[in-house]
């Protein structure tokens, strides 16, 4: 991490939604891809932007695999796997395990 | 001096005619889509100036929770299915029945609503059970918000989470369901988190994989949730009207299982909850849901999952016991998926 960079925190439960939803905006509301795109893929559009995203999992009702899916494996899918690694910091003290999830996401993006 | 009590008489009936005239006013409901507007003057005597009305018996065990009961209640819907189809107009006489269970009120709920887009003409009539701890189920479940009746359930009861019903994968609802199921039983934060995502999962199922194009309008599903406070439990409920789990699995993979084995359906459904075939949707990140809702039975406070679709009756125990695999004799249109939360 540069430590020039910017960083942005984002709480799912705080700034997008207590109950996230599934996959795709067409399955129902607060979708893994209504939080990529709107909260995530802004920071990404440009090549030079070094903003750090750290976005917490924690104070949710639960996450759906499809959620945590879209929304992190569907950004290394949109703009590489090494990129997203390197400016997306997966943040929870309650929930490893869907930290690790989501961390495996991007990942396991071809 | 204590008033003798009178008996009732047994009332006489002149004919056969006039006593189904009297059984369709006594404690009635009435579901009827043709034409909303008229409701006020239509009222269940409409039935009566159509000759071709098909009574149906419930059976006294209606219900679909368990394997001995579920026969007569899918051999009860099936003649609903095919008595709408033939007769427009049926009349279900509930009055016997001396055991309820929700599933059997969110399929009849969703046959009702399958009926609606197919049979716009259709009208269906009944009445309420004489036993009072079905008919205060019936009441209390919601039931009476989809129907035309005067009977409504008590304000403000907070007993069951009554019947809801949507077409999103729609968390909100999850939320209070959950938060209910909180307020009933001692659920652990971490178990609770643990089952949201598979109940969105099976929401999402519905809309994703249950229905192909042509159906689409059918599209929608049922929950509830209902403690029962003896056993410390919460018997959780949905349903969805589709096509079901056997009839959206990737064919492919599909037609190789049914070349080596008869007993398709139940097999089909456990090789889908070991995440063994890719859904309709044919990407390799989908087909997520229903084993997650079977990775699930590895949670302490959850047991007794059943899932019925199709021709299929699967209940799992424990740590994915299976515990019963049957295939039914008739079929199941949709696909239902319960559990208990136990404490």
């Amino acid at each position: 991490m540069d430590a020039s960079s910017k960083i942005i925190k984002i709480s799912i439960a705080g700034d997008f939604s207590l109950t996230p939803g599934a996959r795709y905006r067409s399955d129902g509301p607060k979708s893994g891809e209504e939080f990529r795109e709107d909260f995530l893929e802004k920071y990404f559009k440009d090549p030079s932007d070094d903003t750090i995203i750290e976005v917490f999992l924690d104070d949710v009702r639960g996450y759906t695999t499809s959620f945590l899916e879209e929304a992190f494996g569907g950004l290394a899918r949109k703009y590489g796997k090494e990129v997203v690694k390197k400016r997306i910091k997966i943040i929870s003290k309650k929930r490893l395990l869907y930290k690790e999830k989501a961390e495996q996401y991007i990942e396991n993006t071809k | 001096m204590a008033k003798k009590k009178k008996k009732k008489k047994e009332p006489v009936y002149k004919s056969e005619k006039s006593r189904k005239r009297a059984l369709r006013k006594k404690n009635p409901f009435y579901h009827r889509f043709s034409s909303i507007s008229k409701r006020k003057n239509s009222k269940i005597y409409d039935l009566e100036k159509n000759p071709e009305i098909l009574y149906l018996i419930a059976p006294q065990n209606f219900s679909l929770s368990k394997l001995s009961y579920i026969e007569a209640t899918l051999k009860f819907f099936n003649k609903l299915d095919s008595g709408v189809h033939r007769y427009n107009s049926v009349f279900l006489n509930m009055e016997n029945i001396t055991f309820l269970s929700e599933d059997a009120i969110l399929y009849l709920l969703s046959r009702l609503h399958a009926y609606k887009i197919m049979y716009p003409n259709y009208s269906v009539s009944g009445n309420f059970p004489n036993d009072k701890t079905c008919e205060k189920l019936l009441l209390d479940s919601n039931f009476t918000k989809y129907i035309i009746t005067k009977r409504k359930p008590k304000i403000n009861n907070k007993e069951i989470f009554p019947i809801r019903d949507g077409i999103d994968s729609d968390g909100e609802i999850l939320g209070e369901v959950l938060n209910f199921i909180e307020s009933k039983i001692d659920l652990s934060e971490d178990n609770s988190f643990d089952m949201y995502g598979p109940m969105l999962e099976c929401l999402t199922n519905s809309k994703n994989h249950a229905y192909n194009n042509s159906m689409s309008k059918l599209h929608r599903w049922w929950l509830i949730a209902i403690p029962d406070k003896n056993h410390k439990k919460v018997h959780y409920t949905s349903l969805d009207n589709g096509l079901g789990i056997p009839t959206t699995i990737n064919k492919k993979f599909a037609d190789i299982v049914k070349s080596f084995v008869s007993n398709k359906d139940p097999d089909l459904i456990i090789s889908a909850l070991n995440g063994e075939f890719r859904t309709r949707t044919g990407k390799v990140e989908r087909g997520k849901g229903l084993p997650s809702v079977f990775e699930s039975t590895n949670n302490k406070q959850i047991d007794n999952l059943t899932i019925i679709s199709n021709f299929a009756y699967v209940k799992i125990g424990r740590n994915k016991k299976i515990l019963e695999k049957e295939l039914l004799v008739k079929r199941f249109r949709g696909t239902l998926i319960s559990w208990d939360f136990v404490e």
